[in-house]
């Protein structure tokens, strides 16, 4: 029966290294692609963000179409590595990246993106990926590529982040001790109890 | 992040180790293992009915399902919700006044016929090896998108963690876990929307992206006839689920189960819509992964905070875990209860009885890690086969013979075979898409299963009076004809 349900497999990409250059007005951005497989054609998408301008370097064989929520980059040549390079400025808090319409090997965290430049007290907690120090530049390897950088807020003001885990952590020891409270009442009044709501 | 998840996967273990270990204490007899002494009332009923529902189908397939083809997907809970609703006026509440162990026990006592409770046991324990595939491959995947390592590793872990609590405590114990395991599953899911949507940079740019994306994403993907035979497939097969009933027969009264079923869709919604967001803003900020099943865990480890995404990854272990328990259970009854000690060992002690669950619990537990190894196909693919097959072979026997009076054991055995093999074959002939018959599996699987059970039931002799009494409490002179 199982072996009704059909599944195929696409073409991948083996690894990719971004680099992601911070400067006060503007970021440049070099992402290196490296194909598992040559293909003739690969196309990659870049998410449009509001209040942005993104001006990609012409390169061989690169065709580019705007769409309203992103921009597709097709490159039209037999290549096993292919590079993007462009520069945005305007609001710069996220920075779009090219993802190739092919996904990453399985298993293998082959997609390393470096960011330059950050505030030496940038709070990477706040930064999408999770990025890490490394020497003077932050640092994130991951399996897949994401669609957009998030570069981390340089004050120490109270975030999203904080505010989550904050409700996270009194939304479990809240109910913990709705549940122990409960538990305890029920004992009190005879019932077998110990176990929650239902218990009698 | 993985420190963060490492100390809350170790806190959550030892939690469930300990309540496994509470009920282990009040688990004496069979009723206590299948049943939990029928003490559950109707908050913890709903959430377990709800945790039992959401398996790795919905927080792993049904997530990656929406990642993959967007919004339209969600208009199969309809069929879901259609399920439960007459799941709760027609088949929970006369099932809880009979006060069954397992849903052979139903079939046996409402048609008199022991050879009917056997092949149903089959049925249950075929149909659910194939949903416990699906379970496995989930844990599997979260394992290679997470950790990078081996599938097979998780698999064992889960099998074995889950044999752990199942085991020792049998119902009771599983319910309250349960009960914990929907509690986190809600809340890692509801407060991973908000985040994932600051990361993306709000609403407006996550829809006009999808929108260029794929304009699909936001429309629809699937047509109406397709909605319409997925959503069919999970109603029906819902309104007849041994393992959700299984959950009625620990419940205190009828009352408490039905309000227990309304508890369970309000979490099943809230879900619903969290999995849907989830899924949508994962394709924003990973727009080509190699497989819709890593969304889940991809969103989590990569784009949550660390306690927030441990938390979800938690919640997602525990919905594979909770569904593999429950279904273990099913499973387990179906052989022990059903088969060894109906036919193989009728003069089995309740110690042996409880002991033999346990083994059987085991051995059932580790044979779908074979297949689930081989990777057939996606996680909510699997489900999809499983649930039509259930809906083709239990839906008729439930629901119309819990309301119509004539249904007999010819036409009970009759509604169960023609149904699965007719849902079997349609499938193996070909039909797999829509375009060329608009027909689908569950479709004929339950015609058939209808027209065996009506035609063949009008054709042979009645059920006795005295078993009818149970279900049919009007004077069984007035039986339909």
């Amino acid at each position: 029966m199982l072996a009704l349900i059909a599944f195929s497999v696409p073409a991948q990409l083996a690894a990719a290294q971004i680099h992601v250059a911070v400067a006060p007005d503007s970021v440049r951005v070099e992402a290196r692609y490296e194909l598992a497989t040559p293909a003739d054609s690969i196309q990659l998408v870049l998410i449009r963000l509001p209040g942005q301008a993104v001006r990609v370097a012409a390169t061989d064989g690169l065709q580019q179409r705007e769409s309203a929520g992103l921009t597709r980059l097709i490159v039209n040549q037999a290549a096993a590595v292919i590079t993007v390079r462009f520069t945005v400025t305007g609001r710069l808090d996220r920075i779009p990246l090219p993802v190739p319409d092919s996904p990453t090997l399985p298993g293998a965290k082959g997609i390393a993106i470096t960011v330059d430049g950050l505030a030496p007290k940038a709070r990477l907690a706040e930064a999408f990926p999770h990025l890490r120090r490394a020497g003077g530049s932050a640092r994130a390897e991951l399996a897949n590529v994401p669609s957009l950088v998030r570069l981390p807020p340089g004050g120490s003001r109270w975030t999203l982040t904080d505010l989550t885990e904050g409700l996270v952590l009194v939304l479990v020891l809240g109910s913990s001790a709705a549940w122990v409270t409960r538990a305890r009442r029920r004992r009190g009044e005879g019932g077998v109890g110990g176990g929650g709501g239902g218990a009698a | 992040m993985t420190l963060t998840l490492a100390v809350t996967l170790i806190v959550y273990f030892a939690l469930i180790a300990g309540i496994a270990l509470w009920s282990a204490r009040h688990t004496r007899t069979e009723v206590d293992f299948l049943a939990a002494g029928r003490t559950i009332g109707p908050f913890v009923g709903g959430a377990v009915l709800a945790a039992t529902q959401i398996s790795a189908g919905t927080v792993v397939g049904t997530l990656g399902r929406h990642y993959l083809t967007g919004v339209s997907w969600w208009w199969i809970w309809l069929g879901v919700w259609a399920g439960w609703l007459v799941s709760a006026f027609l088949v929970a509440p006369r099932l809880r006044r009979f006060g069954a162990l397992t849903v052979p026990d139903y079939i046996a006592a409402r048609f008199g016929s022991e050879q009917a409770r056997a092949l149903a046991a089959a049925l249950i324990v075929v149909s659910y090896s194939i949903y416990l595939v699906a379970q496995f491959q989930a844990s599997g995947e979260i394992a290679l998108a997470v950790f990078g390592i081996n599938p097979l590793v998780a698999m064992l872990i889960v099998a074995a963690s889950t044999g752990l609590y199942t085991i020792p405590g049998g119902v009771r114990g599983s319910s309250y876990i349960d009960f914990l395991q929907a509690l986190v599953m809600v809340a890692g899911l509801a407060v991973a929307v908000p985040v994932l949507l600051d990361q993306v940079g709000g609403l407006g740019t996550a829809l006009s992206f999808l929108s260029s994306l794929d304009a699909r994403l936001l429309g629809w993907y699937y047509g109406p006839k397709e909605l319409a035979a997925f959503g069919f497939a999970f109603g029906l097969s819902i309104a007849a689920a041994p393992y959700e009933m299984t959950r009625f027969y620990s419940m205190r009264d009828e009352r408490t189960v039905k309000q227990a079923i309304f508890i369970s869709i309000g979490f099943q919604l809230l879900i619903g819509l969290t999995v849907l967001a989830l899924g949508l803003l994962t394709r924003v900020l990973f727009p080509s992964l190699p497989s819709e099943d890593q969304a889940s865990s991809i969103m989590a480890f990569e784009v949550l905070p660390p306690i927030v995404g441990a938390l979800l990854l938690v919640a997602m272990m525990s919905a594979i875990m909770s569904t593999v328990n429950a279904i273990l259970l099913v499973t387990g009854a179906a052989v022990v209860h059903d088969l060894y000690g109906k036919f193989v060992r009728p003069t089995a002690s309740q110690v042996q009885l409880v002991r033999a669950n346990r083994v059987a619990i085991g051995v059932l537990a580790v044979l779908p890690i074979v297949a689930a190894l081989r990777k057939y196909g996606d996680i909510q693919s699997i489900v999809v086969e499983q649930t039509k097959f259930i809906a083709s072979f239990f839906f008729v026997p439930v629901v119309i013979g819990l309301n119509w009076r004539r249904g007999t054991a010819a036409g009970v055995m009759a509604a169960m075979l023609g149904g699965f093999l007719a849902c079997l074959i349609w499938e193996f002939t070909g039909q797999r898409g829509f375009a060329r018959h608009g027909i689908d599996a569950v479709e004929v699987g339950v015609a058939t299963s209808l027209v065996l059970f009506v035609v063949v039931s009008r054709f042979t002799r009645p059920v006795p009076r005295q078993n009818l009494e149970v279900f049919f409490p009007r004077p069984s002179s007035e039986i339909d004809r």
